[in-house]
């Protein structure tokens, strides 16, 4: 009988045909993210910051032979590890020539001008107002330097055997090093340039646009159209960025994304979006694109980073609160779309935007679904950000914990570091660590939702999905995805400390992650630019995904919560104890 | 995502001319209202209040949404790496 009924089910059967290769906006983000990294390193590769090895071995050298001098990091040890993380080949000539191009307008609170041009003469008085403060931040640091290598030639006369001179020489480094901070920050506005952002900007719009219309005709979308309609679609994306680089609505967390979102629906839903700019709203060759580039910076090399108790907060707790949460989402609120589901399940449980994009592009979830997931972690991270480290604080929680709770649980990296500040510095190192151990769990959880969709959702109940017909329905892009990830992870680990100034601090930060910022934006502003308020409140019905929301996230803070506690504090104490020296 | 429909899709709703322009000017100012009304004075609660000035006073890009865009994030790492290879040494020693 249950054959039977089997049978009279229409399936709908895919099949490979080479053509894809060239036809499908899938394999084109895989063409095109791959040109643009295989461009980083051609770029970044054959250009080392000179004596790069030499300094790098040298630098290193010193470390080992102070750790082995002395019971704390010394002067001439710290001194090394800044020459390590000050080599970047991002810094080089042709890193900042790629930087002036790719930059996003800068911030501002007033004048919105001041995010795309800056006189010469704003700019000396910026330089004026910033260097006699500049002036004496560098001479705090010259005297604090002086007294940390008086207290530790104090020190070491004694061998370091003293315990007393051991703490006073560590104490006063430890200033020296706050000092160091200090007049690193006040050297950007001492050091203030005139710029004019937007020749560059229109220059990099003939770039996109033409990188983009590469596949257009191939894919049947109308090249010339494409090409009339993409300047809007730009256009938004850097008001978009202007208005996110406002200084209060940024120390909110409300940045650039949300913007184009929802500026593109104000201009669809009230004037209506022009017809010439439709041929450009091409959403999915952008994100797909962008995701590509993503794949590249998810590095494998990164999760020990904090050793296993970080393994444990991010990788067991995180894919155990995706799983339970989107279960409660179909069995107890019954929400009728699964991608919507996962899509919030993902977004809320992994790391906000990145995750819902990732995920919401491997199971083909709707526009709405994941302009809904964006919007929710949006205003709920700006929530966390104050009542989380307002909460740990107020009952007086261990910094290493309480940075594990935030880096767990609160959804994006940005809002992470403000949370985790507010508990010092060892909270914010910790809770930045943790949270960058779970960005790199996309990659899996991208790859899982893939194949599960392929598998489990988008069948018919009952029936056994052959290996080819996976094949054929799988989500191809994501293909790029991980292989991006995987050869940059082994290419990261093959190069050793060059791999970070070259690959790290070179292709992927100086290149592929500004370019992948501009394809989310504008994939972003496409969104908007063709999203209506009615959709989106249809998908919203009954507060359904707020529900899951806040439900998944009590379940999310309870699990951190007591994984961080037993792996900090019980199983490996001895970690908490080193991270608080 | 299904977004193939989008170029020749739904475009919003029709409303006349006018009544566009307003609701666009409307929101506007509604973005004019949250940004330099709304969000100020939110801050100026006593709960906000302490975190937002760390925030200002640390000058940290909260709207960042992935690691590599932090530059803070790089710094943690590095000192955690640091602290833990000291921690490891400092053991073997014993």
């Amino acid at each position: 009988m249950a054959q039977a009924q089997r049978d009279e089910v229409v399936v709908d059967k895919g099949k490979w045909e080479w053509s894809e290769l060239w036809r499908k906006e899938d394999w084109w983000a895989i063409w095109l993210g791959s040109l643009a990294l295989v461009i980083g390193l051609i770029v970044f590769l054959p250009r080392p910051p000179a004596d790069m090895d030499a300094k790098l071995t040298s630098a290193e050298a010193t470390k080992v032979a102070e750790e082995a001098r002395a019971p704390f990091q010394t002067v001439e040890w710290h001194q090394a590890n800044d020459t390590i993380t000050g080599m970047q080949a991002r810094r080089e000539p042709h890193g900042r020539t790629i930087a002036r191009w790719l930059a996003t307008p800068e911030r501002w609170r007033n004048n919105p001008v001041r995010s795309l041009y800056l006189s010469e003469e704003e700019a000396a008085n910026r330089r004026a107002e910033a260097v006699p403060k500049f002036e004496a931040a560098k001479e705090k640091t010259g005297a604090a330097l002086a007294e940390a290598k008086a207290a530790q030639e104090a020190a070491a006369a004694a061998n370091f055997q003293n315990p007393e001179l051991n703490s006073r020489a560590e104490a006063a480094i430890e200033d020296w090093r706050t000092a160091r901070a200090a007049e690193a920050k006040v050297r950007t506005p001492a050091t203030a340039e005139s710029f004019n952002r937007i020749p560059y900007l229109i220059g990099m719009m003939i770039l996109f646009m033409l990188f983009f219309a590469i596949g257009t005709p191939f894919m049947g979308i109308r090249t010339g159209g494409f090409i009339a309609g993409f300047w809007f679609v730009f256009l938004l994306a850097v008001v978009s960025e202007v208005i996110g680089n406002q200084a209060t609505l940024n120390e909110y967390g409300f940045g650039s994304i949300i913007w184009a979102i929802l500026g593109g629906m104000l201009i669809s839903n009230t004037v209506g979006t022009p017809n010439f700019v439709k041929p450009a709203l091409q959403t999915e060759y952008y994100i797909k694109t962008g995701l590509v580039l993503l794949g590249a910076e998810i590095l494998f090399t990164q999760i020990v980073a904090i050793g296993i108790p970080g393994i444990f907060v991010a990788w067991v707790v995180t894919p155990t609160v995706l799983t339970l949460t989107y279960i409660f989402g179909q069995k107890v609120l019954k929400i009728e779309s699964k991608t919507l589901n996962i899509t919030v399940s993902a977004d809320m449980s992994v790391c906000g935007v990145s995750a819902a994009i990732a995920t919401a592009a491997a199971c083909r979830a709707k526009k709405e679904e994941l302009t809904i997931a964006i919007g929710m972690s949006m205003l709920f991270t700006a929530i966390m950000m104050i009542a989380l480290p307002t909460f740990i604080v107020a009952v007086d929680m261990h910094p290493v914990l309480g940075g594990a709770w935030i880096g767990g649980t609160i959804d994006s990296t940005g809002a992470v570091v403000a949370a985790g500040a507010f508990l010092g510095q060892t909270g914010m190192f910790v809770a930045a660590t943790i949270k960058m151990i779970q960005n790199v769990m996309i990659g899996v959880i991208a790859f899982g939702v893939a194949v599960y969709w392929c598998t489990r959702v988008e069948c018919v109940e009952g029936q056994r999905v052959s290996k080819m017909e996976i094949w054929y329905r799988f989500p191809k892009f994501v293909l790029g995805f991980i292989a991006a990830s995987i050869i940059f992870s082994l290419l990261i680990a093959s190069m050793g400390a060059a791999g970070d100034v070259m690959i790290d601090q070179g292709v992927l930060r100086g290149f592929s992650r500004p370019l992948r910022e501009w394809f989310f934006i504008l994939a972003f502003a496409s969104i908007g630019l063709s999203s209506n308020f009615r959709e989106m409140a249809h998908h919203f019905k009954g507060g359904k995904p707020a529900i899951l929301y806040v439900c998944g996230q009590s379940l999310n803070l309870m699990l951190t919560l007591l994984m961080a506690y037993l792996m900090f504090f019980l199983v490996f104490p001895e970690i908490t104890a080193g991270l608080m020296e | 995502m299904h977004l193939h429909e989008l170029p020749n899709g739904r475009d919003g709703p029709r409303v006349s001319s006018a009544r566009g322009w307003v609701g666009l000017g409307i929101g506007i100012a509604a973005l004019l209202v949250f940004t330099y009304v709304v969000l100020p004075l939110a801050k100026r609660l006593p709960l906000v209040a302490p975190v937002m000035e760390v925030i200002e006073q640390s000058d940290i890009p909260t709207s960042q949404y992935w690691y590599t865009q932090s530059e803070e994030t790089d710094a943690a790492v590095s000192s955690v790496r640091n602290a833990l290879r000291r921690a490891e040494k400092r053991k073997g020693k014993d």
